[in-house]
């Protein structure tokens, strides 16, 4: 029978590691359902008086210790976006981006936000246990609890924004998150911010400016905002499309604390009308869409059918 | 006959050098619905009971919902037993300890009492999605997907202007699933878009049917309508209307209609009560006690709620701005608490996954109140 030992010693669970046996003239063969966990110690007792042909030995117990992957940490915060310096006082949402994948530990416990005097500002994320990392594990989505966020809304009116305008905030990432070897960070993380006023109004691609680029060229074409829009939908929610329709691809980067958003075409720009295409899914730093803000007045005035799921911005390659 | 070699002690086929990298969940065509034997689960999470011993699961790594058709498997004895530190108990079987699994979810089948619990194993992001069953003798299966009949659906794709950008970010979450007169409801939340989408497709599932897809709005107290992702969500009957009893990330408790679930529509649900800040809802279940109605919600700062249901058909909307918590009344349940998962048993009791004194987890059958 195997058994794993707690990370604490003693003497295991009673409880046998589920797995097939196999038993032949020289050894029994333990096959586990799941595979070992690095660094763990299993606890091994052989009663051979319960073997298929009993024997009358007495039982033998052994504990093996299964090596581990990694010892030394060294996982760290690459970034937390947004980038810019001061975030709306309804700031949704925040990137955490690690320089190597992390365990599916719930980040919560392991980040805090201070106000300028060092304080906590208590239930300031959203209290979810859901994985809000990307497939590789490397960004993790911290929300600000929404129902602070938005106003009208109870918790709002209880206990107000957990950012307010005018004021500065210390993010703070501990070095006890665990990566995905099961090790702590290299080192805690810290990133500084102010908090401005509240953006309240729609995303208005009117005041977009495109900088169309050459016939012939890979120039860039470079499109900016006049506030911030949120990073990672700015990577999918924008593309460039003919007249005909047809997608370009492209390589996208993002500058200027996410107020710039440059595609460069895999192949050059051939002299004709082009579409920016915009999907209604993007939204700014505070939850807001085109067209539509996150909080909309006057609600029995609204549509009741849902909004275009995209938006195109002509622009001309000569 | 002895056997004269001596007996070596067992031989561990360690696995170590395996520790498996598990393929990427798939890219995803646009609407797929595949019927087989033997699923392969990236991860597992929301569960669901349909009729006739089909379990839904949540595989929200592959943003794919299977059906399993669980009734070829042994049987385990009918009935449930409570289970002190459960979370040892799976750990020590899947060869762990209580901090590399989580318990995702918990459904009671309502024929044999038997809980289902959906388990990973493992923090990595390799970490294996376990669907283990406990049953009226205490015993903890690991029910074997191998052979097990299966369909399965996959979520409509995320939206994408430049899918030649690279490697998107995205990732979904399903955070509840609920059958009901023969459609599976599914909620999620995504990490990046900060959508209200609530998706809807029939059982049996079909390549034709691509589920509908429905904004689902609320009002707030300052006539503001904003949007927030469904959390939970319970099916309730009232008047022969059938509705959706829907919690909301920023705590509002909202119903709205079924029939009003079009493809593309907008619906603007009615706010019926706000649960208060830090707070969200883990579970939702309806059950009946001397003739009245009850919702009991599970919560994870709020504790266990007792909402009767009598006025949810005709309560007002919540519009006006109001101190504290609003609109229906709710009860605490003093006696339910640390509760992770919820489900019922039967007409008198619930089961749950709670907290012990320890800080590990029991499974228990609990009077409901």
């Amino acid at each position: 029978m195997v058994r794993a030992v707690p990370d604490h010693g003693g003497r295991g669970e009673s409880t046998a590691v589920a797995g097939r046996y196999a038993v032949n003239d020289s050894a029994i063969e333990f096959r586990p359902l799941f595979p070992f966990d690095p660094g763990r110690t299993y606890s091994v007792r052989v009663d051979p008086r319960m073997l298929p042909t009993p024997r009358n030995d007495s039982a033998i117990t052994t504990e093996i210790a299964l090596a581990s992957v990694a010892h030394v940490p060294s996982a760290t915060v690459a970034r937390i976006l947004p980038s810019a310096g001061t975030l709306p006082e309804n700031q949704l949402r925040l990137y955490v981006e690690f320089s190597a994948p992390m365990s599916r530990q719930s980040g919560l416990e392991f980040v805090h936000l201070l106000d300028d005097r060092g304080n906590e500002v208590r239930g300031a994320f959203l209290p979810l246990d859901a994985d809000f990392w990307n497939p590789d594990h490397t960004r993790y989505t911290l929300f600000l609890d929404p129902g602070r966020v938005k106003r009208g809304i109870l918790p709002n009116e209880q206990m107000g924004r957990p950012l307010r305008a005018g004021r500065a905030y210390t993010l703070v990432v501990d070095s006890a998150w665990h990566d995905a070897q099961g090790l702590p960070l290299a080192a805690s993380f810290r990133r500084s911010f102010r908090a401005g006023p509240a953006t309240t109004a729609p995303i208005a691609l009117a005041a977009w400016t495109l900088h169309a680029p050459r016939a012939g060229t890979r120039d860039p074409l470079v499109v900016t905002f006049p506030t911030p829009l949120d990073h990672g939908l700015l990577r999918r929610a924008l593309g460039v499309e003919t007249q005909r329709g047809e997608a370009l691809r492209g390589d996208v980067s993002l500058g200027r604390d996410e107020t710039e958003w440059r595609f460069i075409p895999a192949s050059a720009w051939r002299a004709g009308d082009h579409r920016l295409v915009v999907l209604a899914i993007l939204e700014d730093l505070a939850g807001n869409r085109v067209g539509r803000a996150f909080e909309v007045d006057r609600f029995e005035q609204t549509d009741s059918t849902a909004l275009p799921e995209r938006f195109t911005l002509p622009f001309v390659v000569r | 006959m002895r056997s004269r070699v001596p007996l070596a002690v067992a031989t561990l086929l360690v696995a170590i050098g395996a520790i498996v990298t598990v393929a990427a969940a798939p890219a995803r065509t646009l609407h797929r619905v595949v019927h087989g034997v033997s699923p392969e689960l990236h991860s597992i999470g929301a569960m669901a009971l349909g009729s006739r011993g089909t379990l839904y699961v949540a595989d929200p790594q592959a943003a794919t919902i299977y059906a399993l058709d669980l009734s070829a498997q042994r049987p385990g004895t009918p009935g449930t037993k409570d289970i002190l530190s459960l979370d040892k108990e799976i750990a020590a079987t899947l060869g762990t300890v209580p901090a590399e699994i989580t318990i995702a979810d918990l459904k009671v089948d309502p024929a044999t009492h038997n809980s289902y619990l959906a388990v990973m194993r493992g923090q990595s992001a390799n970490a294996t999605p376990v669907l283990v069953r406990v049953d009226g003798a205490g015993k903890i299966d690991i029910i074997s997907l191998g052979g097990v009949s299966f369909s399965s659906v996959s979520l409509p794709n995320a939206p994408d202007a430049n899918p030649a950008s690279g490697r998107s970010n995205r990732t979904q979450s399903i955070t509840n699933l609920a059958y009901s007169g023969g459609k599976l409801y599914v909620a999620g939340l995504s990490n990046e878009e900060f959508a209200s989408k609530l998706w809807s497709v029939a059982y049996p599932f079909k390549e034709a049917d691509r589920g509908a897809s429905v904004e689902i709005f609320h009002g707030s107290h300052g006539q503001l309508e904003t949007r927030s992702p469904v959390y939970a969500f319970v099916p309730y009957s009232v008047g022969g209307e059938q509705d959706l009893i829907a919690a909301y990330l920023c705590t509002p408790l909202v119903r709205f209609p079924i029939a009003s679930l079009a493809p593309g529509a907008k619906v603007r649900g009615t706010t019926i009560a706000e649960l208060g800040a830090g707070n969200r809802p883990i579970d939702m279940v309806m059950y009946k006690r001397n003739g009245a109605e009850y919702l009991l919600m599970s919560n994870t700062s709020r504790g266990v709620m007792k909402i009767p249901t009598k006025d949810f058909g005709t309560a007002a909307g919540i519009t006006t701005p109001i101190a504290g918590t609003a609109g229906i009344a709710y009860e605490t349940v003093a006696s339910m608490t640390g509760i992770q998962q919820l489900d019922l048993l039967d007409a008198d009791h619930s089961i749950v996954v709670a907290k012990n004194a320890a800080g590990g987890l029991n499974l228990q059958a609990v009077a409901l109140p």
